[in-house]
């Protein structure tokens, strides 16, 4: 943390040019839009995906496709679809507006940020690499074990699968810590936080989902590939393992996922339609407190999506009626959306006729949605092509209108220059029949008895002719996205040029030029409401014209230091440092992480019929090295004390103990381990070997970080006497210390003091 | 059933005759045949169909609304004539409330007709007809503990009797769907699934596994004969039964062969030395409506196709292809296995 918040003082972005420049960059305009970039190719691999899926569907019986590559298509078309397009589509979206929003220079942690992206591409080659070496990931969207365990699945597609998404997975996990500090820290005097816009609260919330959700599908996926690559029995059903386990983490995950891929879509038509209807949104608060409402119910339903499982009624009873309970915070949205019409002067622009779409189409999906929750309708419909119309109305008539919606509304923004309205309108037509033609089928098909994943069909009365409308529908839907891409192309090149605030719009971002400069805004107008440009507007302070093309913008003043806003953050009155809320939400998202291995020992540990147990453990040897550990908290927050008297001794002496004490604890770990392996006690014996070293492991490998980060601290502060680091830091690394120090609190109270029992 | 409401019968009705004729009008586009979920056959079915009836009534009218707000709006309040600039209503607390209560109160009704639904699909019958599901891939496995009977691919099962499927899976999860009896249940290695169902109606019904499942997923589909008790009882007793020894002429040609070839070491046929467990047992095979799953009707010719290439017919499927056959041990083997009845 201490590095990544240092000044920088290279070349910025602006005086770069070329590949370098998109290479090197830490705007978080330029890293929005390599995001939007990025996805948007990923869409359109996706789009070719469902392309093909839907030829060899055209017909029952079809040969366009084999098995083989059907399974990998829906496999790689749900994959990506989730994790490379809607989620990073709509990250790259916040990436973009987030700061222009609150009136920030850049995100918190732009190195970081810039990381984040690279994440993502570099997880999406490894995913797609699967097809370079002929072997792509063939399980499914949600990979259930045991069809991913080795004697399976016997290639490489599933470790693709899950390194490629583990990668992602932690640039995401990085971008909500990021997204989360910028809200919480950058924002401009008198933006507080209920005057926030929209967009701005949901990708919040959406973060906090992403730190509590994410880290679980993290986990299950290091099981998995331990199971695959270690000879771990996580989920292998011969050796005892519990297939169920990897359905309740993936859905763990899997349904707050649902929402990160919904409340930032929210929080677009919650800034385009009152924008289009000349009216604030109606009942804002609402809106906020309904949008947190969903993000909290969205941790307790995760077992819907089990019901045919058999977890009994009383777990199924349960779940459908936290799952039934999340309609009322959706409905209330849609009831808000429609009452901000109500009354308004409305512009049916493209972004316009996209949200109301979004509306509609949105309806459809949460209704069916609903059916899902009610249990005995669920054990009908599951798995068939009912959930794959509801899903598809939620995520692309829901979702991925409003992204279309924003495209539209932003694009000005982002490129100084309007799309089209003439073509957007063909486009909105296109896809808006298109899209019912493709998916409105899918209910009926469903209810008629064709299961979700089939590579082909029997002839059975209306199922081909239903399944040719999708085909026909989907190929409309291919024909409108060609419409956006020329016009993308055309209003790039020559498209009518966008003044600062072409929609007559209130937030902040239309606040500064289009496209903004490099330092986002001259001045940043008072912000005495939601609606900050409200004022400017009626008070008559027109905004800035628009620039003539091809003219870059000035900086008033030198601009303070390239890409960094952590700097700016202090004029705020924040009690906590960037470091510190960066770290906070960090810690979230790890707790989640060894929340998930601690679950799984728990269901594991005594599971196996025979081999080491955990009364095998020395408890009162590891007790000492424990007591080690368990000092160090004491020793690291002296440190700090010390620090904050400027006491540069007493600081690195109580740093050197830290270290020492760090290492002794895993000197201890290493004995034990030594021990174990010396009985034949290895990770793969048996259940409880399995769920015991990768527990321990990680929090090892945890512990060797923090004590490699200090000792860094130590050696820097030793070599450079005049050199103290700054206190945010070393709170966020104690922080870290601290929270490992917990962990295993918990792992030494569960594993070692609960086998004395 | 529990006795059902004025109200929920006239629900019923009346979505019977608007929304969901609208479906199967849409579905079936001039054919008359209602789509499977609201033609259920079991009792089980009944209940969970009226119910999704109910709900799909009540989400037809939501949806009617939402639209019709819509298309209201969208004319009433075009920008155009009118150049005023909208009051700046910022919320009305009475409607908030309102949309909030509202929701809760239908969704509190809709809950507790589906505790009621969930209690009367997953109620025991103590006197039921066991029948164990095993899901392999990608075919079925049918067990009758109580009749002694092992058979696969084609479920036969007696009309008007309570039936507890037990439903497990031989190596990764499968789910055991047959869309008009009303609900499915996993089939999930290490562990056993109860579904109840009663047929009462004598027919065919197809189904097929809803949990991906590899390769061959879509070719897992289930056949189900439901038959009247004297029916059952007669098939019964003919699949208790070792298979008929082979007459003279080909037949015990097409047995020879059958016994000479790696066949035996993944099927059964009672009454002669083949008794491999790995595929489906053929005591009975010629007596199957299809092959593969369900991916053939089965013919003579089809059985041909798929012992010479069932590669061809279903890639990935563990039955090998016997190209090296010579012509006529084929066809006596194809006569053998056929007149397995």
């Amino acid at each position: 943390m201490a590095a990544l918040a240092r000044p920088y003082t290279g070349p910025t972005s602006a005086e770069r040019v070329g590949l370098t420049r998109w290479v090197t960059t830490l705007d978080h305009k330029e890293i929005g839009i390599l995001y939007l970039v990025t996805t948007a190719v990923f869409l359109v691999l996706g789009g070719i995906e469902a392309l093909l899926m839907r030829l060899q569907l055209a017909v029952p019986r079809a040969e366009v496709l084999g098995p083989q590559a059907y399974n990998a298509l829906f496999t790689m078309h749900g994959t990506t679809m989730v994790f490379l397009v809607v989620m990073p589509m709509l990250l790259g979206f916040a990436n973009y507006l987030v700061p222009l929003m609150i009136g920030a220079r850049d995100m918190a942690f732009p190195r970081l940020n810039a990381l984040s992206y690279w994440l993502l591409l570099f997880g999406g080659l490894v995913l797609y690499f699967g097809f370079l070496a002929g072997d792509a990931p063939d399980t499914g969207w949600f990979s259930y074990a045991p069809l991913t365990e080795r004697p399976y699945s016997t290639g490489s597609g599933v470790d693709y699968w899950a390194i490629g998404l583990i990668v992602t997975s932690v640039g995401t996990i990085a971008t909500a810590v990021n997204l989360l500090t910028t809200v919480v820290q950058l924002r401009a005097p008198g933006m507080t936080m209920l005057r926030l816009p929209i967009f701005v609260w949901m990708s919040l919330i959406t973060a906090l989902l992403i730190l509590g959700a994410i880290p679980a599908l993290t986990a299950a996926q290091v099981m998995l590939l331990f199971d695959r690559r270690l000879g771990t029995h996580f989920f292998d059903v011969g050796a005892g393992g519990d297939p169920v386990l990897w359905q309740h983490l993936f859905w763990y995950f899997g349904h707050p996922e649902v929402y990160i891929m919904v409340l930032p879509a929210f929080g677009m038509i919650s800034e385009i339609i009152p924008v289009f209807s000349r009216k604030p949104l109606f009942g804002r608060p609402v809106v906020i407190a309904s949008g947190m409402a969903i993000a909290f119910l969205s941790f307790l339903v995760w077992a819907h999506h089990m019901f045919t499982v058999g977890l009994g009624q009383i777990s199924d009873a349960f779940f459908g009626a936290t799952s039934m309970v999340i309609a009322i915070p959706t409905g209330i949205k849609v009831f808000s959306w429609l009452a901000t019409m109500w009354g308004g002067r409305l512009r049916l622009t493209t972004a316009m006729l996209f949200a109301v779409g979004f509306v509609a189409m949105f309806t459809i999906g949460g209704l069916s949605g609903v059916h899902f929750a009610i249990v005995p309708i669920d054990w009908q419909t599951t798995d068939t092509y009912y959930v794959v119309a509801h899903m598809h109305y939620v995520l692309f008539g829901g979702t991925f209108f409003a992204i279309l919606a924003a495209t539209y509304y932003w694009f000005p923004k982002i490129a100084g220059r309007l799309l089209d309205e003439r073509l957007g309108k063909w486009h909105f037509w296109l896809t808006f029949v298109g899209f019912n033609l493709t998916f409105f089928p899918m209910h009926l098909l469903g209810l008629m008895g064709m299961p979700r994943r089939v590579y082909t069909y029997p002839d059975l009365p209306g199922w081909g002719p239903l399944n040719l409308v999708e085909t026909v529908g989907a190929f409309v839907m291919a024909a409108s996205m060609l419409v956006l891409l020329w016009n993308l192309r055309e209003s790039l090149r020559r498209g009518q040029p966008a003044s600062a605030n072409p929609w007559d719009a209130w937030t902040l971002e239309w606040a500064t030029s289009s496209p903004p400069p490099a330092y986002n805004f001259e001045t940043i107008p008072p912000i005495r409401s939601a609606r900050p440009l409200t004022l400017t507007r009626r008070s008559a302070l027109v905004p800035d014209p628009p620039l003539p093309q091809g003219e870059t913008p000035s900086p008033p003043t030198p601009c303070p230091s390239g890409g960094e806003g952590a700097e700016l953050a202090s004029r705020d009155e924040a009690k906590l440092a960037s470091p510190v809320v960066g770290m906070l939400s960090f810690i979230f998202s790890e707790a989640t992480f060894f929340g998930a291995l601690i679950v799984a020992y728990l269901d594991l540990a005594t599971a196996s019929p025979g081999g080491p147990r955990p009364s095998d453990l020395d408890v009162p040897r590891t007790a000492v090295f424990s007591v080690a550990l368990f000092a160090s908290s004491a020793t690291i927050g002296a440190a700090g004390r010390r620090l904050g008297r400027d006491d540069r001794h007493g600081f690195r002496l109580w740093l050197g103990a830290t270290v020492v004490l760090g290492a002794a604890f895993l000197l201890g770990q290493a004995s034990e381990y030594a021990r174990l392996y010396a009985e034949g006690i290895t990770i793969g014996r048996n259940l409880f070997t399995s769920a015991f070293f990768t527990l321990t492991g990680f929090h090892g490998a945890h512990v060797s970080v923090g004590v490699l980060a200090l000792a860094g601290l130590l050696g820097l502060t030793l070599s450079q006497p005049s050199w103290l680091p700054r206190r945010a830091a070393v709170e966020a690394v104690s922080l870290y210390w601290h929270f490992v120090d917990a962990v295993w609190v918990a792992i030494f109270s569960i594993v070692y003091l609960r086998s004395l029992l | 059933m529990t006795q059902r409401l004025h109200w929920q019968v006239l629900a019923e009705r009346s979505a019977r005759s608007g929304a969901v004729s609208g479906l199967l009008f849409l579905a079936t586009s001039g054919c008359s045949k209602p789509l499977d979920s609201f033609n259920p056959v079991t009792p089980q079915g009944r209940a969970i169909s009226a119910l999704f009836i109910q709900v799909m009534a009540l989400s037809a009218l939501v949806l009617l609304a939402v639209t019709a707000l819509i298309f209201y709006v969208l004319t009433r309040y075009r920008a155009g004539r009118d150049e005023r600039e909208p009051s700046e209503v910022e919320g009305r607390r009475g409607l908030e409330i309102a949309w909030t209560i509202l929701p809760a109160v239908l969704l509190g009704g809709l809950f507790v007709l589906t505790l009621q639904t969930m209690n009367a699909v997953d109620a025991a019958s103590p006197s039921a007809l066991r029948v164990k599901v095993v899901g392999h891939q990608w075919w079925w496995e049918y067990q009758y503990p109580d009749l002694g009977i092992r058979t696969a691919n084609e479920l036969h099962l007696p009309t008007g009797a309570p039936l507890k499927l037990e439903i497990e899976a031989a190596d990764v999860i499968h789910s055991f769907w047959v869309p008009q009896f009303g609900w499915k249940r996993d089939a999930i290695p290490s562990r056993t699934n109860v579904m109840w169902v009663q047929v009462d109606q004598p027919g065919a019904y197809e189904g097929a596994c809803t949990e991906y499942c590899g390769l061959q997923h879509a070719w897992m589909r289930v056949y189900v004969v439901a038959e009247g008790r004297e029916q059952f009882e007669a098939w019964a007793e003919r699949q208790r039964e070792a298979a008929a020894p082979a007459e003279a002429g080909p037949t015990t040609r097409g047995l020879q062969v059958f016994l000479q070839n790696t066949c035996v070491n993944c099927h059964t046929v009672r009454g002669t030395p083949a008794s491999g467990q790995l595929g489906p047992d053929l005591t009975h095979v010629g007596g199957r409506s299809t092959l593969g799953a369900g991916v053939l009707p089965n013919t003579a010719q089809n059985m041909q196709r798929w012992i010479q290439d069932a590669q061809a017919i279903k890639p990935g499927a563990l039955m090998p292809a016997y190209a090296a056959l010579a012509d006529e041990e084929l066809r006596a083997l194809v006569d053998y296995l056929e007149s397995l009845k």
